[in-house]
């Protein structure tokens, strides 16, 4: 039997059971989403005075043709230069200076030599030099284009052949880096290689050739200044048994150093003064830069991984300095050291944009973004980037294979 | 308490709900504002070198000379569906026209007509989240038109509602779970508390009523916990045993009180009415003698006998009522021996039996059969037993007499054939002026009293009477008395 108290206790219970449950399913019914229309006002931006890097024209043009060099003129406004491979003429090349903006052939020269191996016109587009069959020996020629005059300034056997070669910022210099003497009966060197400094604007060609000692590495890259009076090499070590494909590794580095025994030395870089023909070594390996990009006025810029870096005084008490750090594609530095251009891809996407970064006296002073483009409907899309001599452009260009079997490239032209 | 817990502890789930739901919005609406902030720069950005690439002026004009350009670049950059319109809000291109039919209702709008970018958030049933985004287009410090675009945000709402589920369902699993645990140590802690509880009210239910074995009986479990509450509760059930114990002896006493109440008052009932029927006799003969005994000798003399005879009746009642009342009187014992003590009795009734055509018949063991007492009380316990059995047995039967000695006791028993008493009638004898058969007893001079007086005797001398009788047959009577060794 149940006494009082107890039922008292279990109506209680009852009640608060009840109003437990009535509580839930009020709450539950408050919970059922209901529609809803919000209106967010973004908030103003006061949008401060750029200094940065102003875009004044954005120009496209597509080309047709498999392209083997490509430059933009620096006399006239607005003119791409290119040397296309002729085909249809046997392994002739095709000059071409194209107006950007009316988008036609403005001028054309149709080289009756066919173009092999090293084919490289000089920024500003008044220069062409090309490497060139004769005989069983090859040719490196300097073409003028505006009076068509050609010179052959090295002539070697076919089994050997040239490093590479580069114009310097305002294309009056051509920097060929070779283990070859230029000409004669005995071209090989043995112990040394030699970087060949030919100056367009001289009667004379060959300013100096400046001889650099074997270290058992390759050649890595040849960053010659605005004005070709300095320039920078990099050799290194693409694995033990001389191939180029091998990764570059510290271990790599590290059993090359102990094969030359010089520990501790991943690389060798080393800085040429063409007046004097005077070749020092930089002291850049411990810096760890392991891509040089440009040596500009300001100093060398060189990448690891997503950093870019500024290393100065070269010769001195080298020192650098960490600019940013960020992914990107393809990175291109002005002859000055002042405007550099990244091109960035967003991550799984077909687009890209391209940030322009202004700095003063090695400081970054603006960062912003200039462009925004799509890749296009390739599996591996590629652009490639390079600023004008002028510096006022900068060109991207990328190749498509088109439907019709046919090369096409595709070049934007951002002027700033 | 249990349903409180449990609303407390929804309405806490409902809380961290609404608070999660109402933050995570917010941060949804961040997210969105800020990618609306993305796709703001991005369109001027857009419309900025889309007019270049086209070689348009940059002003109102070329915005409206470049609007399927600046469609087709910014459907190319991955926008769902957009409208362009001219300054003053005219559409002069969209993607899905249905989609922006009631632009100019949206505030989004409005705002961007007034040169403020905004945004519209539409919430709709199924998780459906559509975003409306309308914004000056400003390139180079100009306005040039307005772009208004629509982006479907559903998988991020939706993903949001499958983050509060998931999160619910958690916190409703571990809130089940410290509900459950909370519940059960609740109930563990509440449980003999609960128990005491209804074993008070059980107790007060049934107290006037004098019951508490079905509580007793119910031992709780908790009695055997090694905590407080075991503790609480063994205390308490204790307690309730001492109660039950006193409540039993109060009954008991209560019961004996009334009990010896009720005995007294019959014995007082009875006192008074064997005292009148004498009274009454000798009253009623000195009346008649008064009126008329000096006249009728007869009646004189027979009047005077009776008056005699009660009165002598009546003294003999009124001295074996004293004696009844008689304590310590007996103090003194001595050594006697039974067996002379009932031959001298025995003769003594002869010849009453032989009156009676009665004989009595002993039977005697050869041994010793020394009791201590008082050799007056046990011949007076010894005549009341014969007595009894010549004037109730039947006439011409013998009346057995047998003294014997079992395991060092002395027994003396008597008995005879008559009427016999049935188990009631055997329950009473020994209570005072108790009587099988009143009328004849009286007439034969019983007053009811010598069974009572005997079993006093008896109990005076620590000894025991004892009756057996079958009815309409034997009835024996036999009292026992410790043995004593001869000193």
């Amino acid at each position: 039997m149940m006494s009082r108290g107890n039922r008292r206790i279990r109506k209680k219970r009852i009640i608060s059971a009840g109003a437990a449950c009535l509580s839930v399913i009020l709450l539950l019914c408050g919970c059922e989403e209901q529609e809803a229309a919000k209106t967010i006002v973004i908030p103003e931006v006061t949008e401060e005075t750029t200094q940065g890097i102003e875009l004044k024209n954005i120009q496209e043009y597509t080309y047709e043709g498999e392209i083997m060099d490509i430059t933009w003129t620096g006399d006239t406004a607005g003119n791409l230069c290119v040397i296309k491979d002729a085909k249809n003429r046997g392994m002739l090349g095709i000059f071409q200076k194209i107006d950007i903006y009316q988008k036609a052939v403005s001028e054309e020269i149709v080289f009756e030599e066919s173009m092999i191996g090293y084919v490289k016109i000089a920024p500003g587009g008044k220069y062409i030099a090309y490497e060139h069959p004769v005989d069983g020996n090859r040719e490196l020629i300097l073409y003028e284009v505006e009076t068509g005059k050609k010179e052959a300034v090295m002539v070697w056997n076919i089994g050997s052949s040239i490093y590479t070669m580069e114009w310097c910022g305002d294309g009056t210099r051509l920097f060929v880096w070779t283990d070859m003497e230029k000409s004669g009966e005995n071209q090989n060197i043995g112990e040394e290689r030699i970087v060949y400094c030919f100056d367009m604007e001289r009667e004379e060609k060959e300013v100096n050739q400046m001889r650099l000692p074997i270290t058992g590495r390759m050649c890595g890259g040849m960053f010659p200044n605005e004005d070709g009076s300095r320039v920078f090499i990099e050799e290194k070590y693409y694995g033990e048994d001389g191939g180029w494909g091998e990764e570059e590794t510290d271990s790599n580095y590290k059993e090359a150093a102990v094969g030359n025994g010089e520990e501790s030395i991943k690389g060798r870089y080393w800085m040429l003064n063409v007046e004097t023909g005077e070749v020092q070594e930089a002291d850049v390996a411990h810096m760890n830069i392991k891509v040089p990009v440009k040596y500009t006025n300001l100093g060398l810029f060189g990448t690891d991984g997503d950093k870019l870096w500024l290393a100065r005084e070269l010769l001195g008490q080298a020192s650098k300095k960490r600019l940013l750090e960020k992914e990107y594609e393809d990175i291109c530095v002005c002859d000055k050291g002042d405007h550099i251009f990244l091109i960035e891809k967003e991550e799984g996407a077909n687009y890209f944009q391209v940030t322009g970064i202004l700095l003063e006296d090695g400081e970054i002073q603006e960062y912003q973004v200039l462009y925004k483009g799509i890749y296009g409907d390739f599996e591996q899309p590629f652009i490639e980037a390079f600023i004008g001599m002028d510096d006022h452009e900068l060109v991207l260009s990328s190749i498509e294979y088109g439907e019709e079997e046919q090369w096409r490239l595709k070049v934007k032209v951002l002027e700033y | 308490m249990s349903v409180w817990v449990f609303l407390l502890g929804f309405a806490s789930i409902w809380a961290v709900a609404y608070v999660v739901k109402t933050q995570m919005r917010q941060n949804m609406e961040k997210q969105i504002t800020e990618e609306m902030e993305g796709v703001q720069s991005n369109s001027e950005l857009y419309v900025r070198q889309t007019l270049m690439i086209n070689n348009a002026s940059i002003d109102e004009e070329g915005f409206e000379q470049c609007a399927y350009e600046i469609e087709h670049q910014l459907k190319r950059a991955g926008y769902t569906d957009i409208a362009l319109y001219n300054t003053e809000g005219d559409l002069l291109r969209s993607s899905a026209r249905e989609r922006f039919a009631g632009t100019n209702r949206r505030e989004d709008f409005q705002f961007a007509k007034r040169s403020r970018s905004a945004l519209t958030l539409c919430y709709g049933k199924q998780n459906q989240c559509d975003v409306y985004f309308s914004m000056p287009v400003q390139v180079m410090g100009q306005q040039v038109g307005i772009l208004s675009c629509y982006q479907d945000y559903s998988a991020l709402y939706k993903r949001e509602w499958e983050i509060i589920g998931g999160m619910l369902r958690v916190t409703v699993l571990a809130f089940g779970v410290i509900y459950l645990a909370i519940w059960l140590m609740i109930r563990r802690m509440i449980r003999p508390v609960r128990q005491l509880g209804r074993i008070s009210g059980e107790i007060s239910d049934h107290l006037k009523d004098g019951q508490f074995d079905s509580i007793i009986m119910e031992k709780p479990g908790v009695i055997r916990r090694k905590d407080e509450i075991g503790e609480l509760s063994r205390n308490y059930m204790q307690m309730v045993r001492v109660i039950e114990e006193q409540f039993e002896k109060i009954q008991e006493d209560r019961d004996h009180i009334l009990q010896l109440w009720n005995s007294r008052q019959e014995f007082y009932n009875n006192v008074t009415h064997e005292l009148k029927t004498p009274l009454t006799t000798i009253s009623g003969y000195a009346q008649l003698i008064e009126e008329n005994g000096l006249e009728d000798e007869e009646l004189f003399y027979s009047g005077m006998e009776h008056i005699l005879q009660e009165s002598t009746r009546l003294h003999r009642m009124v001295i074996q009522l004293l004696e009844m009342q008689d304590k310590g009187r007996y103090t003194r014992m001595e050594q006697i021996d039974a067996a002379v003590v009932l031959r001298s009795v025995v003769d003594a009734m002869q010849m009453k039996a032989k009156r009676y055509m009665n004989r009595l018949m002993i039977q005697e063991e050869p041994g010793d059969y020394l009791i201590e007492g008082r050799e007056d009380r046990i011949r007076q316990v010894l005549i009341n037993l014969i007595d009894n059995a010549i004037k109730y047995g039947k006439t011409g039967e013998d009346i057995w007499i047998r003294l014997v000695k079992r395991d060092a006791v002395v027994q003396i028993a008597v008995a005879n054939q008559g009427r016999g008493m049935d188990k009631d009638e055997l329950s009473h004898i020994f209570e005072p002026f108790y009587r099988v058969d009143k009328e004849r007893s009286r007439e034969m001079g019983s007053s009811g009293l010598g069974l009572a007086i005997s079993k006093k005797i008896m109990e005076e001398h620590h000894g025991t009477i004892q009756a057996e009788s079958e009815p309409g047959g034997y009835t024996l009577f036999m009292v026992c008395f410790p043995e004593v060794k001869e000193q």
